[in-house]
């Protein structure tokens, strides 16, 4: 539940308010609350997918109900949808990092400190790293709820008004960047079938998803309410201003980095688990036995794919806002939904 | 147990020729004692007596020579019984008494204490149990001391340490297994659990880790603890040592397994997880609001491992983060500092853990001149030199404290070692260093285990229910269940009372 939680966080908690906002204005608190119904249906969507083929990948019975090849060629477009997603949230680190904290890094550099862990992480397998989030949640809570005591002298109830000022067509705007994030949350399936009770594991997935919208809904509504809709769109990273305007007798000043630390937490694991999701993905498409030789030159390449697919900040914010959504949709839903339904007319089901 | 390759050797039937083929396969050793009396009762039989020096009880031996040579009466001996069996019943008034019927075995009696009686004109003798040697006796603690509790610690006596334990434990469901390690030293090694609480698969491991120990000897349990621990690529320990014998048998009444060794007054429990090495015993028996001061030493963990880095991340890359008087007054220190602060940082940090190894190894006469030296390098004088900055001076004087909060010892050696680690990721990367070894330090710790237990339970895999006795601990009587990350057979530790 937490792995599931950190994953749904992820890298949204950055840049979500000012995703939704662009659409939504002051309003974005409430596309992020539609956020929740969608969250569930959608992870009820993966659940009862995963539930129909227990203790089975989703490589595994892809090609089970579309055939070997078919099977095998939608395994192959998860695994770049893995890995496109796992290299441009490492872009993302880099970016941030580059920007925000240490101007005069190198961004090679910084790809490849935190690649270190990530792969150390994938080596050292699933249960290791799930372990891992359950150790650094108690740290993200305390965080998190730092910094929304900090910041809460300084909400201004007016900044939300007036609500549905342009009627609701706006909200679902917002809510359709907002739900690409959701949308992520299919790279979970590959974890799904590792769990031992798949009931707990259900339980688990969908309540992790309702948690991860709880904290970005606060998150949003914060940053509307303090920030004001208006500069929450124009900034790139609107939670890490939030924590920079944080003044609490003039001592507690610019603690931004707890904010930097909690988006770093939440970001590794999302990045570990697509990235082992890749690992495995790959590793059971070619038949091989361990993946962990993979993770090494996989690792190089995904520097590699995270610079050139990403050049520089403008193209990145477009592609987020313009083509990330449809291009998630092709995964998170449509290709779900397909398989279901397909393996739905094939075979009865089985319980 | 044999420390030859032949075969094992039968006795002679002549007694003259026994003794002194012991006496030559034993180099004529000058401690080695061998004596011939010449028994009146039973037909003038000529007996030997063979023992070492030092190793036995010499009453002991005076008493049964002068049963043998006084008490002994002609009508106790009918001539068509064996004597020998006679002897054995009547007259040695000893507790252990075999019979050996080679000599091989007759070397392992006497080299570990016991006499060995032979008889001329029979091929077997007696070894009867005789062994007392010197030994410290039970003292107070040294190293984990406690304001309240026991104060007893464990010595270098094998017995004398189940006897500490049993005494605590009263409980025929305590069981002791003995086994000998090591070809040349023959080191008594005692596996103590509590039947019926233990998991029986931590019991099965730690037999069968001990059985494939071949060495040639075993000194101290340290020896024990590298061959059998889980991990060696790892700077944290996987097996928790202790020398007070109430810790053990809290251990033991949790499910653990713990491991004596003759010759050292530290004790090993297995399996040990992160949590046990940040608390002390003392925790259990005041009342449970000291219990709290466990989260003051999990800080004290993060302050021995962080502080310097943190130091030298924020002078160097994250001066913004400081409030501004604050950086005004470092800055102003630091203004005639020659060293990067990573390199003051370091070399600080260098001259304190030299000054620690030389207070350890120093003879007791000499001490306190390093106390005076010490405070001249990591003090006043070192910062009036210029050499460093009084903030780096007051750093690693409080990483210095804090690293000596911890209970045990031996938490305290990763974290000396991995601070000079993240004092290098703090200087080249900044605080994203700093995370980044944070992040990796996890991931190391979540994939260590000890005998099958998750090294950090119970914070990962999280059971809410062990948390009652892991950051905190609440009062005894809200504590129902042993730890369950032990997965014990019987895991109810308290009845529900019906007050």
């Amino acid at each position: 539940m937490i792995l599931v939680a950190l994953f749904g966080i992820g890298d949204a908690i950055l840049y979500v308010p000012s995703l939704t906002a662009t659409a939504a204005k002051q309003d974005a608190w409430i596309s992020a609350l539609i956020g929740w119904g969608e969250g569930f249906l959608l992870t009820y969507l993966y659940v009862s997918l995963s539930m129909r083929y227990p203790n089975k990948s989703i490589f595994q019975y892809s090609a089970e109900i579309l055939g070997k090849w078919l099977g095998k060629a939608v395994a192959v477009l998860f695994i770049s949808y893995f890995f496109i997603d796992a290299s441009l949230m490492l872009m993302e680190i880099g970016d941030f990092v580059t920007t925000q904290i240490m101007q005069e890094t190198p961004i090679e550099i910084i790809l490849v400190l935190f690649l270190v862990i990530i792969v150390m992480g994938v080596r050292s397998g699933p249960e290791a790293f799930s372990r891992v989030s359950e150790l650094l949640f108690p740290y993200f809570l305390l965080l998190f709820f730092i910094l929304i005591a900090f910041i809460s002298p300084q909400i201004k109830i007016e900044n939300v008004k007036p609500v549905l000022a342009h009627g609701l067509a706006p909200v679902f705007g917002g809510n359709f960047r907002y739900a690409g994030y959701l949308l992520e949350t299919v790279i979970m399936i590959v974890i799904f079938p590792l769990v031992k009770r798949p009931a707990r594991a259900a339980k688990a997935y969908i309540l992790g998803i309702l948690l991860a919208n709880f904290f970005l809904t606060i998150i949003t509504a914060v940053a509307i309410l303090v920030l004001g809709a208006d500069i929450t769109v124009l900034l790139a990273y609107p939670s890490y201003t939030l924590a920079q305007k944080i003044s609490i007798g003039n001592f507690f000043e610019r603690i931004e980095v707890l904010m930097a630390v909690i988006w770093f937490i939440t970001l590794f694991v999302k990045i570990t688990i697509c990235y082992y999701a890749t690992n495995i993905g790959i590793a059971y498409t070619l038949g091989l036995r361990d993946y962990r030789h993979l993770t090494l030159p996989l690792g190089m390449i995904m520097i590699v794919v995270a610079l050139t697919t990403m050049p520089n900040r403008p193209y990145f914010d477009s592609f987020v806002s313009d083509i990330w959504m449809p291009y998630s949709l092709t995964y998170g839903l449509f290709l779900p939904v397909l398989l279901l339904s397909v393996g739905a007319l094939r075979k009865k089901p089985v319980c | 147990m044999i420390h030859t390759e032949k075969q094992a050797a039968p006795f002679l039937y002549s007694l003259d020729e026994n003794l002194e083929k012991v006496k030559r396969e034993l180099g004529n050793s000058t401690d080695l004692v061998t004596r011939q009396v010449r028994l009146e009762a039973v037909d003038q039989m000529q007996v030997g007596i063979l023992y070492t020096e030092g190793l036995v009880d010499k009453n002991m031996i005076s008493g049964f020579m002068e049963s043998l040579m006084l008490h002994a009466r002609k009508e106790d001996f009918p001539v068509e019984a064996n004597p020998l069996m006679l002897m054995k019943d009547f007259l040695l008034t000893i507790g252990g008494v075999e019979e050996v019927y080679d000599f091989d075995h007759l070397y392992d009696a006497i080299l570990t204490g016991d006499t060995v009686i032979l008889v001329d004109g029979y091929s077997y003798g007696f070894i009867a149990n005789t062994k007392q040697w010197e030994d410290r006796g039970v003292q107070e603690t040294s190293v984990q001391t406690v304001v309240r509790g026991s104060r007893e610690a464990f010595s270098e006596n094998l017995r004398t340490n189940t006897a500490l334990v049993r005494r605590r434990i009263n409980n025929r469901n305590l069981w002791l297994e003995t086994m000998q390690i090591g070809d040349m030293t023959q080191t008594k090694v005692a596996m103590m659990y509590i039947k019926g609480v233990v998991q029986e698969s931590v019991v099965t491991e730690v037999r069968e880790r001990l059985g494939q120990i071949t060495i040639d000897g075993i000194l101290e349990s340290g020896n024990i603890e590298e061959m059998i621990q889980d991990h060696t690529f790892t700077p944290f320990p996987t097996i928790y040592n202790t020398e007070r014998p109430d810790s053990v048998a809290a251990g033991l009444l949790e499910g653990r397994v713990a491991i004596l060794v003759d010759g050292t007054p530290i004790v090993l429990l297995v399996p040990a997880v992160f949590v046990q090495f940040f608390q002390s015993s003392e925790d259990y028996y005041m009342r449970a609001d000291f219990g709290i001061l466990r989260i003051l030493r999990l800080i004290s963990f993060f302050i021995a491992l962080l502080a310097p880095s943190l130091y030298v991340a924020v002078t160097t890359f994250h001066q913004e983060m400081l409030q501004t008087n604050l950086i005004m007054s470092i800055a102003a220190q630091r203004e005639g500092v020659p060293f990067p602060a990573a390199i003051e940082a370091l070399l600080m940090e260098f001259t304190f853990e030299m000054l620690r190894e030389a207070g350890v190894r120093m003879p007791r006469a000499v001490g306190s001149a390093i106390s005076i030296v010490g405070a001249l390098v990591l003090g006043e004088a070192a910062v009036q030199a210029g050499l460093v900055s009084p903030a780096t001076v007051i750093v690693v004087s409080i990483t210095a404290i804090t690293s000596f909060v911890f209970p045990s010892f031996s938490m305290s050696i990763p974290i000396r070692l991995l601070r000079f680690g993240v004092i290098a990721l703090a200087a080249s990367f900044g605080l994203i260093g700093v995370f980044v070894g944070m992040i990796a330090l996890c991931i190391h710790l979540c994939t260590l285990r000890s005998f099958g237990v998750p090294y950090m339970a119970p914070l990962a895999p999280v059971n809410l229910a062990d948390q009652k006795d892991t950051l905190i601990r609440l009062p005894i009587w809200m504590m129902h269940t042993r730890p369950h990350f032990l997965r014990q057979k019987n895991s109810v530790r308290e009845r529900k009372s019906k007050i």
